[in-house]
């Protein structure tokens, strides 16, 4: 049985951030993902990351438009610890290899980036959470002798000690079905959000809320599960994410009367606010029938020079040539708001710790919270990297202090019964693929932009049903070599339960901040709501609802506007 | 139709049949051509390797004196020259900056290229200039029976985009129409699009001999008489070196090698030992059995 | 809605059962994906299809396959794109053993496989990690940071930034690999992925160790100079990093800038090539093989041309080097041929375009001429 001091488990920028800090502080490390760590969805972040650099900036103005953005649900302890230690992880990121954009001097330049008082975005191109994530795996392999990866490795469950603790997980390698124990002093999630739990949505087939779930499952708490941000500018169909770089380089959004609609409703920052008033704007817009026949509205980037847009913004011209057939410098691209990002997730404290000693979260899968109810654009690439580096440390500093835990002997032979009793399946239940797409169409029309009561009842009694159809699910591949389909119906029982919890905590919530707007509740009552909605299994079999406070360090809730 | 002609090196040097063969069928396809004979290698790629700027003035140059001629474009058999000289071109054109750069590498000797040179390889001239109907009209002894394999070599078909390659012009198709419009038959096998191993024979003898040996196994495998080649260097490495090639795979090969025109030629009706074949190392032998057989036959 | 023939190239290794074609008819519009269309297949047919994906947007790197012969992603080759690759475009594969129903029209059809060069796990996911990483590793791929290290960040040109993030946008996902003619013949050549990466550190004003880097690659008698200069890596990617043109960039620095003189003969056959043009304007082949052997007097040379004489002897025995072909010169330079030569050469720095950089300058007045008519 392999044993380290920290095992993390997923490989994005959280996860591989978190392993070289971790070997850096003198751990042994195991690494596990279900893909190879330069598929995981980090790579598609496109348009920068956040850091109060340049001397005309602060972090306070940085931390000060990150509780704005959140709506005031974000902990501002976490949110200082976040923006004062950005500067010195974007230059560790440069010194490690990141060909960052510079300016004509020669020095690191910056992008506007929505919601933001300053340029303080830093950016590769259109494609900087790849350059990151590829030149972290540099590091990676660089460190290979402190560090083993176990690529291609599928996380089924988290494993207890007898004092509650976190010991380990049980893993099985794709290649050839073998389930492995791996022992550790420490575990840290760093396996991302939850997108697929909604159709259409930005992220990858793989980001399906394994890491959340596998936390609940062992008792963890969840925090601010109802914060799902809807990015503003997403194809309409496939759901493909448009950088809020295009609108940072000058973009502008049009209805289908050509109105440039954001000046009602932010007049200052217009394109610029903040997600979810962006979002909600082109909802409305669309709702009030000002948008085009395919319920979307305009992006129109040839308001940025063409040269400019070549250079800064080639992905998403690949991707409106390839995906929606629109050559983006000379005519406008139909957009409008999709899924994007869950702000909310494990709960942990500003080293990742969770609620479940041993066991840390970082990056997507866990809410610190910097994000509250709507994170700023180019903030999560900063959450994943100082986030993953403190879980790493923190984790690597509890597991040198301690002896190996030992693992209950029956869980690697439970975790073997219940995938054979999946792979046993046979043809004649309902199809994955089916529920998956119920679920995520259900998610996408009844908690998202606008929110009721009646619709999330009608939601969860859904998600519900599919709970138990999911359980029967037909299985066609019965083998132990890159059996996808067998892992296929276990992430679908990870982004039900995912589901329903999102749900709930939108129920739970009778107000509208960031992302959450409920039409019932159109307001934001502070004397009731400034509160995280937790939820947790609390020993039982259904996610029961708690509270915790809102840590407020300097800046009092106020009217938000843009 | 005139033509500005650039023969390239090898067809002058190793290839002389090449040049040969070319002169031969000029005036049966009313080809009327200008040679380009102060210009200079197109570099083949090795020159670029060593100095960018040098390589495509080197290209510059014999573009601008393409450009001083009358002929209506400028036409090559080399598909390595294509392939040089398209890449030296797509700067040249991009940019006017350098453009003006590198044509003030020219002044001194009064020359300057302006954008937008037309510059294609026999192959595509016949296809698009001439025309395959125009071809078959003028073919005197249809190359019925004769199986021919087409081999492209690599400049004169990748990179797609550079070389205007799209549903238009499906040039990396033009061998296979030609063969066919000359009565002959097509052999598909596995190294049409391949590459002959001639750029690294210096520098990995074995792998280059195996590339040439493996794809003319394929096509003796294929059952083929002879290969096509628009490419004095696939020539090289196909046919000079066959014999070497040959104990590379540790096959017997013996596979004839055509340039494109001295296949034409065959079809005009000219005579192998007229378009040079003799003095290829794989003697032509199943090409002089078919046109003897065919001239039997008519007698 | 368009009808398609999809073949997947199907492979379980504990079968016993060799690969085969697996046939199904979708119905789905034209710009949808292939990888849509396998997908369709897996969620409603059949679940046990192996194929890596995730992003569905061209990133991930994970969906590289060859469709109808041509290797790419899956997620952004385009249904109808890819049914006409079939007919004239791109490469062209044989035609496979027909099987289809026989009956009425025959769809459009579009046969994916698995990625050349490595080997297949199952169906259409192959083992990157014993070709593609493996070959990654060797290069060094992390910077090694110049000294000292700024306390803040490296100041570097805008260019050059730009410049090494063409490399950098590689997704990694083996499509080059797939489809490398050096690696076919030669497995243990580094190949296209792995010799971008090594330009990504050599390009970086921020590396310290360029002449390592570089000596190191010119030295493996599979680096640098093992490229055939095929360009099937510069169509495969799907990114536009164009690693042909890395590759020889990296030969450019070694030998031009560095000097590196390597046992491969690479350095040699380059400033014999040059220097051959240069005295010539021509190409003299039996000088170049000369000397990129070092020289007539070689003992390399000597070596080389014992080896190939069977070639020599029937070249002159046919007449294609005459004894006056491979004894004199029978073509000068022409002076301005010689003197760019010295111009150019002589320049203290190397002056050179990258598109990648630049740009097309014919974007911008079409661009003007067409807002001008919309107007």
């Amino acid at each position: 049985m392999p044993a380290y001091d920290v095992l993390i488990i997923g490989a994005g920028l959280a996860g591989q951030r978190a392993a070289l800090a971790a070997a850096q502080t003198g751990a042994t490390v195991g690494v596990v993902s279900k893909v190879h760590p330069v598929r995981s969805h980090s790579v598609a972040a496109a348009g920068g990351i956040n850091a109060a650099l340049n001397p005309e900036d602060s972090w306070e103005s940085h931390a000060f438009d990150t509780v704005k953005g959140s709506d005031y649900l974000g902990d501002q302890d976490a949110i200082e610890i976040m923006c004062r230690e950005a500067p010195d992880e974007l230059l560790w990121l440069e010194h490690a290899g990141v060909t960052f954009h510079r300016d004509g001097t020669g020095h690191l330049g910056t992008r506007a980036f929505g919601g933001a008082s300053a340029a303080r975005t830093y950016y590769v191109a259109d494609i900087t959470g790849q350059a990151i994530l590829h030149v972290l795996y540099e590091q990676l392999l660089k460190h290979h002798a402190q560090l083993d990866r176990y690529e291609e490795w599928f996380t089924t469950d988290l494993v207890v000690g007898d004092e509650g603790q976190c010991v380990g997980a049980i893993c099985r390698d794709l290649r050839d079905g073998r389930l492995e124990l791996i022992n550790a002093k420490a575990v840290i999630l760093a396996s991302g959000g939850a997108g697929q739990v909604y159709r259409p949505t930005t992220n990858g087939l793989i980001v399906t809320g394994d890491g959340i779930a596998q936390a609940c499952r062992v008792g963890a708490k969840l925090m601010d599960m109802e914060m799902v941000q809807y990015h503003p500018t997403t194809l309409s169909g496939n759901g493909l994410l448009i950088t809020e770089g295009a609108r940072g380089e000058g973009a502008w959004l049009l209805n289908a009367e050509g109105d440039r609609f954001m000046e009602e409703y932010a007049p200052n920052k217009l394109e610029l606010a903040s997600r979810d008033v962006v979002s909600r704007a082109e909802q409305t817009e669309i709702m009030e029938g000002r948008g085009f026949p395919d319920g979307t509205v305009a992006l129109d980037v040839t308001k940025v020079p063409r040269r400019r847009t070549l250079e800064a913004l080639r992905e998403i011209v690949n991707i409106g040539r390839d995906f929606a057939g629109v050559d983006i410098t000379r005519e406008p691209i139909h957009i409008r708001p999709g899924n994007h990002y869950i702000m909310g997730g494990v709960k942990t404290d500003v080293d990742g710790q969770t609620t479940v000693p041993g066991l840390y979260a970082a990056g997507e899968v866990a809410c610190v919270s910097v994000h509250g109810g709507n994170r700023l654009g180019a903030n999560s690439l900063l959450d994943t990297l100082v986030f993953g580096r403190r879980s790493g440390e923190s984790a690597a500093r509890r597991a040198l202090r301690m002896p190996m835990p030992s693992t209950p002997s029956a869980c690697l032979t439970d975790t073997q019964r219940a995938l054979a009793a999946i792979l046993r399946r046979r043809g004649n239940g309902s199809r994955i693929g089916a529920i998956k797409k119920e679920l995520g169409d259900t998610m996408n029309e009844y908690v998202a932009v606008f929110r009721d009561a009646e619709g999330l009842a009608k939601a969860h009694q859904i998600v519900r049903r599919l709970k138990e159809e999911a359980a029967g699910a037909a299985i066609d591949d019965h083998g132990s070599v890159f059996n996808q389909d067998v892992i296929a119906a276990i992430e679908l029982s990870y982004m039900l339960e995912v589901a329903e919890t999102i749900v709930i905590a939108a129920e739970e919530r009778k107000e509208s901040r960031g992302a959450q707007y409920r039409t019932d509740f159109p307001e934001r009552n502070d004397a009731d709501w400034l509160k995280h909605v937790d939820i947790s299994l609390d020993g039982g079999p259904e996610p029961k609802v708690s509270y915790s406070p809102v840590t407020i360090t300097r800046w009092q809730p106020e009217e938000r506007t843009y | 139709m005139r033509v500005a002609y650039w023969p390239g090196c090898v067809s002058r040097g190793f290839t002389p049949e090449l040049h040969g063969a070319m002169a031969k069928i000029a005036p049966l396809l009313d080809l009327e051509l200008i040679e380009l004979d102060r210009a200079s290698c197109c570099g083949a790629g090795v020159i670029e390797e060593h100095n960018q700027e040098l390589a495509d003035t080197l290209n510059a140059r014999t573009f601008a004196l393409a450009q001083q001629t009358d002929g209506e474009l400028m036409m090559n058999i080399c598909s390595t020259c294509q392939g040089a000289q398209s890449e030296c071109q797509e700067r040249l054109d991009a940019n006017g900056e350098y453009r003006d750069q590198i044509n003030a590498n020219l002044q001194d000797e009064g020359l300057r290229y302006e954008k937008g040179l037309t510059n294609k390889n026999l192959l595509w001239l016949l296809v698009e200039g001439i025309g395959l109907d125009e071809v078959r009209s003028r073919v005197k002894r249809p190359l019925s029976g004769l199986r021919v394999g087409p081999f492209y070599g690599c400049y004169i078909v990748r990179p797609t985009r550079r070389l205007g390659i799209d549903e238009d012009h499906p040039r990396d198709r033009y061998l296979h129409m030609l063969i066919e419009a000359l009565g002959g038959t097509v052999i598909d096998y596995a190294g049409v699009y391949k590459c002959c191993g001639f750029p690294i024979i210096t520098m990995n003898k074995q792998a280059s001999l195996e590339m040439a040996g493996r794809h003319l196994g394929d096509a003796i495998d294929a059952e083929a008489d002879c290969l096509v080649v628009p490419c004095p260097l696939c020539h090289l490495n196909l046919d000079l070196q066959q014999p070497v090639a040959a104990k590379a795979v540790s096959r017997e090969l013996g596979l004839p090698v055509l340039h494109l025109p001295q296949l034409i030629g065959l079809a005009l009706g000219l005579e192998p030992k007229d378009l040079g074949m003799n003095r290829h190392i794989v003697r032509p032998t199943s090409v002089i059995d078919w046109s003897t057989s065919v001239v039997g036959a008519a007698a | 809605m368009p009808e398609y023939t999809l073949r997947i190239r199907r492979f379980d290794p504990l079968s016993g059962e060799a690969a085969y074609w697996d046939e199904h008819f979708i119905e789905m519009e034209e710009h949808n994906s292939v990888l849509d269309g396998i997908l369709k297949v897996k969620d409603e047919k059949d679940g046990s299809i192996g194929i890596r994906c995730s992003c569905q947007q061209g990133i991930c790197g994970s969906c590289a396959v060859r469709i109808n012969g041509k290797p790419g992603l899956a997620c952004n080759t385009h249904l109808e794109e890819a049914a006409h690759r079939g007919h004239g475009v791109g490469w062209n594969p044989p035609a496979p053993d027909d099987t289809s129903s026989g009956e009425g029209l025959k769809l459009p059809e579009i046969m994916v496989e698995p990625m050349g060069n490595m080997p297949v796990i199952r169906d259409l996911i192959v083992d990157m990690d014993a070709v593609h990483w493996r070959k990654i590793q060797r290069v060094t791929p992390w910077l090694i940071n110049r000294e000292p290290v700024p306390e803040r960040e490296y100041i570097v040109p805008h260019a050059n930034m730009v410049d090494v993030t063409q490399p950098m946008s590689c997704i990694q996902c083996g499509a080059c690999v797939s489809d490398c003619l050096s690696m076919e013949i030669d497995p243990l050549f580094i190949g296209p992925a792995a010799l971008a990466k090594a330009y990504r550190f050599v390009g970086d004003p921020r590396d310290a160790q360029h002449r390592e880097r570089l000596f190191d690659l010119a030295e493996d008698p599979h680096g640098i100079y093992d490229c055939t200069h095929c360009f099937n890596c510069v169509d495969a990617c799907p990114k536009g990093v164009d690693p042909m043109n890395q590759i020889m960039r990296l030969r450019r620095i070694a030998g031009t800038d560095y000097d590196i003189e390597d046992r491969n003969n690479g350095y040699r056959h380059e400033h014999a090539f040059v220097k051959n043009i240069r005295r010539n304007g021509l190409l003299h082949e039996s000088d170049l093989l000369a000397d990129s052997y070092g020289g007539k007097f070689n003992p390399a040379a000597g070596r080389e041309l014992v080896s190939s004489l069977p070639t020599g002897i029937k070249g002159l025995a046919r007449r294609k080097m005459t004894p006056k072909t491979a004894l004199m010169h029978p073509h000068k330079a022409p002076k301005p041929v010689s003197q760019t030569f010295d111009r150019i050469e002589g320049r203290d720095q190397r002056v050179e375009l990258n598109l990648y950089v630049s740009g097309y300058e014919d974007d911008e007045p079409a661009d003007e001429t067409e807002s001008e008519e919309r107007r």
